[in-house]
């Protein structure tokens, strides 16, 4: 925990534990449902009590942004799992096996480059439907490529290390040498990068949400700013509160990782030169 | 009386918190006159190289000088501001790093770099002619294609040339070299000793700091040397007293450890039956074509046939490059041969053939050469030394216990397997990885380089250690070695090679007494410290070999 020495590793993980208090206890702060319509629309913040103002339909905005930060964690974190499960047994298995699975693995990872990430989510989600189960799995299927190719090449360099070919030589099964050698030794810059790729997950459920294809049943930012957008002249505070909520989140986020990234390399190096 | 040129008074630096020491180097005192050798001997982590570094001004940020002088002609350049030092560095002291390939820029020529160290100081002389002249002067072949060459295009010991010549650009008072030639192979480090003894030969000659682990070394080229442990000089004064008569235990334990001369003695011959029998087998590396090269073969072991007698130890003698190494991974089942049989004769089933890895794990282990690298690092000692014997299907227990057993006979304590690698010392770890490849209980063990990522003493202890072990678990030994030193100490048979070939091969004391073949005798010519005590070599066998 060196890297909470850093300003901005401390930043974000203050940034981190306010986002997941407000997740964690959203139906004390907030106890009406966000979806209730409980006033006049479209009144202005701090009017009548509502610190944040109503939307169109005069349903609380603050409530909203609360139980808001709930949809975010959850497929931030979800979706980051599953493209970590993904993209590490994939790079795992290519950067091991080599040869022809190799290529083929490879080859079907830049498929998946090439193609322009939102608009295969978009395409992906118009003929699942957008559920939650749906939207994680598809924020998955659009992020793993990275993780793959980075857990490709750690195990590349590992793999002719020489406690990897004495293992070889004792006769452990590939199976056991992916898990016991190799994983624990290329697990440092992968949480770093899956710990990133919350943040992207949280944009991307947004940016699929305003695009009117997040879960209808749950309030989530993406859900608000779409929402909201037309009305942004008139009622500024719709689409802004639960924007500076996303970006305050993602900030601290990438603050968090990077800091432990970075603390990561330097011990790393560090060691190296010993 | 002259003065000396640089003068170090009670220097001593801090290592920051935390360290196993406080200093890492503690009140070093030493005088280096104009034109005079200085070898700086110790093992890693003496504080050698911060020595050297600290009269250039290159400590790292976390070390500090706290107190001290070094008094170069007569001031204090301790603690000079950087702009001031950058003046001294590279004119009047000069440095020839360790590792040739890293110190140079890959991606300029060598002529460029030349140019460069010339330019920064004197750019009115910076022409072409004086780069030839340079790199003629360290002995280089060809120096017009040389200039034109980028540093991967030399080998090993013509980058060293390089980076001597640039060292020598400006006509340095002194040059610091940290231990130019430990990277180098046998052959090559002959080569380049010669080099700077005959730049110490030179009119106008530079001071020499010259910091080596190896006492051989000392013994070839130092007037004066400073033996350091842990960050302290335990011994100091003119070359030839301290390695004649060296006085602390330190010095007297690392004489020991080195001057033995390559000479085995014979040993009785009892006839065994074969371990291990390779028939006719080569193998060649694919190298992976451009779109615009082809694909080409690399033979990387010749043909050859050999059969190793049980309990029997073999050395496998060579540079890097000669296919030592690639031996070593064909008999352990590592990389498939490309031609011909391996067999092998388990005591169980005679005749057998290895056929799958499994067989391979059961009856041929290796131990590595850098025990840093060869154990997980981030697995505890019991979980590296016993997971591959589980998965052969040993219980649990019966691992544990068997680990618990081979940790005495490797020396160590038993309570030490839950600790992780980093915990351990160099030689600590190599113990471990030897207590590892003997839990299968295998007849053949290859030790590839085995002891030379060790310290000199701690090769000794390692080497001992691995003859006992042959003689108590009744091992078949392929050690693979590029020291001829180590072989003659363990071998019964050497095997000499040199570019995938097998050039000799015979009773040890045979190929070190009375070597036929001319490689051989540039091999044995070479180990330093010997030239010193023996005759010359035939110059015309030495010079036969590429550099």
């Amino acid at each position: 925990m060196r890297f909470l020495r850093k300003p901005s590793g401390l930043i974000g993980l203050i940034g981190i534990a306010c986002l997941l208090l407000l997740a964690l206890f959203a139906n004390i702060l907030a106890p009406a449902d966000p979806w209730a319509i409980g006033a006049r629309p479209l009144l202005a913040p701090l009017e009548k009590g509502y610190i944040f103002g109503t939307d169109s339909l005069g349903r609380d905005v603050a409530a909203g942004v609360i139980h808001g930060a709930r949809v975010s964690v959850f497929i931030g974190v979800a979706s980051a799992l599953a493209t970590g499960l993904i993209g590490v047994t994939m790079g795992l298995v290519a950067g091991y096996a080599g040869g022809w699975l190799d290529a083929a693995l490879t080859r079907t990872t830049e498929f998946f480059q090439v193609i322009p990430a939102i608009v295969l989510a978009v395409v992906v989600l118009s003929f699942a439907g957008p559920n939650m189960i749906t939207i994680i799995l598809v924020i998955a299927l659009i992020s793993w490529p990275p993780i793959a190719r980075l857990a490709r090449a750690e195990t590349m360099a590992l793999r002719h290390r020489e406690f990897v070919m004495a293992a070889r030589l004792q006769g452990e099964s590939r199976l056991s040498i992916l898990t016991g050698h190799i994983l624990p030794n290329a697990a440092p810059p992968l949480i770093a990068a899956l710990s990133l790729s919350i943040a992207t997950a949280i944009l991307t459920e947004s940016a699929l949400a305003f695009l009117g294809l997040g879960d209808p049943n749950t309030m989530s930012w993406g859900y608000m700013i779409g929402s909201g957008r037309t009305m942004m002249r008139q009622a500024w505070w719709i689409t802004a509160f639960p924007g500076v909520a996303l970006m305050l989140s993602v900030l601290c986020i990438n603050l968090a990782t990077g800091a432990y990234s970075d603390d990561l390399t330097q011990r790393l190096t560090q060691k190296g030169s010993q | 009386m002259t003065n000396p040129i640089v003068k170090v008074n009670n220097l001593s630096v801090s290592l920051p918190g935390g360290a196993s020491r406080n200093h890492a180097v503690h009140d070093i005192s030493f005088e280096i006159f104009p034109r005079e050798t200085l070898c700086l001997v110790g093992e890693s982590g003496s504080g050698k190289s911060v020595v050297a570094h600290s009269i250039l001004g290159l400590l790292p940020n976390a070390l500090t000088i706290t107190t001290g002088t070094i008094e170069w002609q007569g001031r204090d350049i301790a603690r000079l501001e950087d702009r001031a030092m950058r003046h001294l560095r590279g004119r009047e002291i000069s440095m020839v790093f360790q590792e040739p390939g890293t110190a140079l820029n890959p991606l300029a020529t060598c002529g460029a770099q030349v140019l460069e160290a010339i330019a920064m100081h004197e750019p009115q002389r910076a022409t072409k002619d004086a780069v030839v002249r340079g790199l003629t002067e360290v002995g280089l072949p060809d120096p017009e294609r040389i200039m034109r060459a980028y540093p991967f295009e030399l080998s090993g010991g013509q980058r060293q040339r390089v980076a001597i010549a640039m060292a020598l650009a400006n006509a340095p008072k002194m040059i610091i070299a940290d231990e130019p030639t430990t990277a180098l192979d046998v052959a090559t480090q002959a080569k380049i000793l010669d080099l700077f003894k005959m730049t110490q030969n030179a009119q106008e000659r530079p001071a020499l700091l010259f910091i080596t682990h190896d006492l051989a070394v000392v013994a070839e080229i130092a007037d004066k040397v400073a033996v350091m442990k842990d960050g302290r000089i335990v011994e100091a004064g003119l070359a030839a007293d301290v390695l004649t008569r060296p006085q602390h235990p330190y010095t007297q334990a690392l004489c020991s450890a080195v001057f033995a001369p390559p000479r085995a003695q014979a040993r009785e011959s009892t006839v065994k039956d074969t371990a291990l029998k390779l028939s006719g087998i080569a193998k060649s590396y694919r190298k992976r074509g451009g779109w615009n090269r082809k694909v080409t073969t690399v033979a990387a072991l010749k043909p050859m046939s050999l059969s190793i007698a049980r309990g029997e130890c073999l050395a496998v003698v060579g540079e890097s490059g000669s296919g030592k190494s690639t031996l070593a991974r064909v008999a352990t089942g590592l990389e498939p041969v490309s031609q011909g049989v391996i067999e092998m004769t388990p005591k169980a089933a005679p005749g057998y053939r290895i056929m799958t890895p499994t067989d391979c794990a059961r009856h041929v282990q290796m131990v590595f050469q850098d025990p840093a690298t060869s154990l997980n690092p981030r697995m505890p000692i019991l979980e590296t030394v016993t997971r591959g014997a589980r998965a052969q299907g040993m219980a649990r227990k019966d691992a544990n216990a068997r680990a618990t057993e081979l940790m005495r006979a490797v020396g160590l304590e038993p309570e030490m397997l839950t600790r992780y690698p980093a915990e351990f010392s160099g030689g600590q770890r190599q113990r471990i990885a030897i207590a590892r490849a003997l839990m299968l209980a295998p007849e053949i063990l290859v030790a590839d380089e085995a002891i030379s990522a060790l310290d000199v003493l701690v090769q000794v202890q390692v080497l001992d250690l691995l003859n006992t072990l042959r003689h108590q678990f009744g091992l078949t030994l392929l050690f693979i070695t590029h020291d001829l030193r180590a072989a003659a100490a363990i071998a019964d048979k050497v095997l000499v090679m040199q570019t995938g070939h097998v050039v000799e091969y015979g009773a040890a004391e045979q190929v070190f007494e009375n070597p036929t073949h001319p490689y051989t005798k540039t091999l044995l010519a070479a180990v330093p410290g010997r030239r010193r005590h023996a005759q010359a070599p035939d110059p015309s066998v030495s010079c036969s070999l590429p550099d």
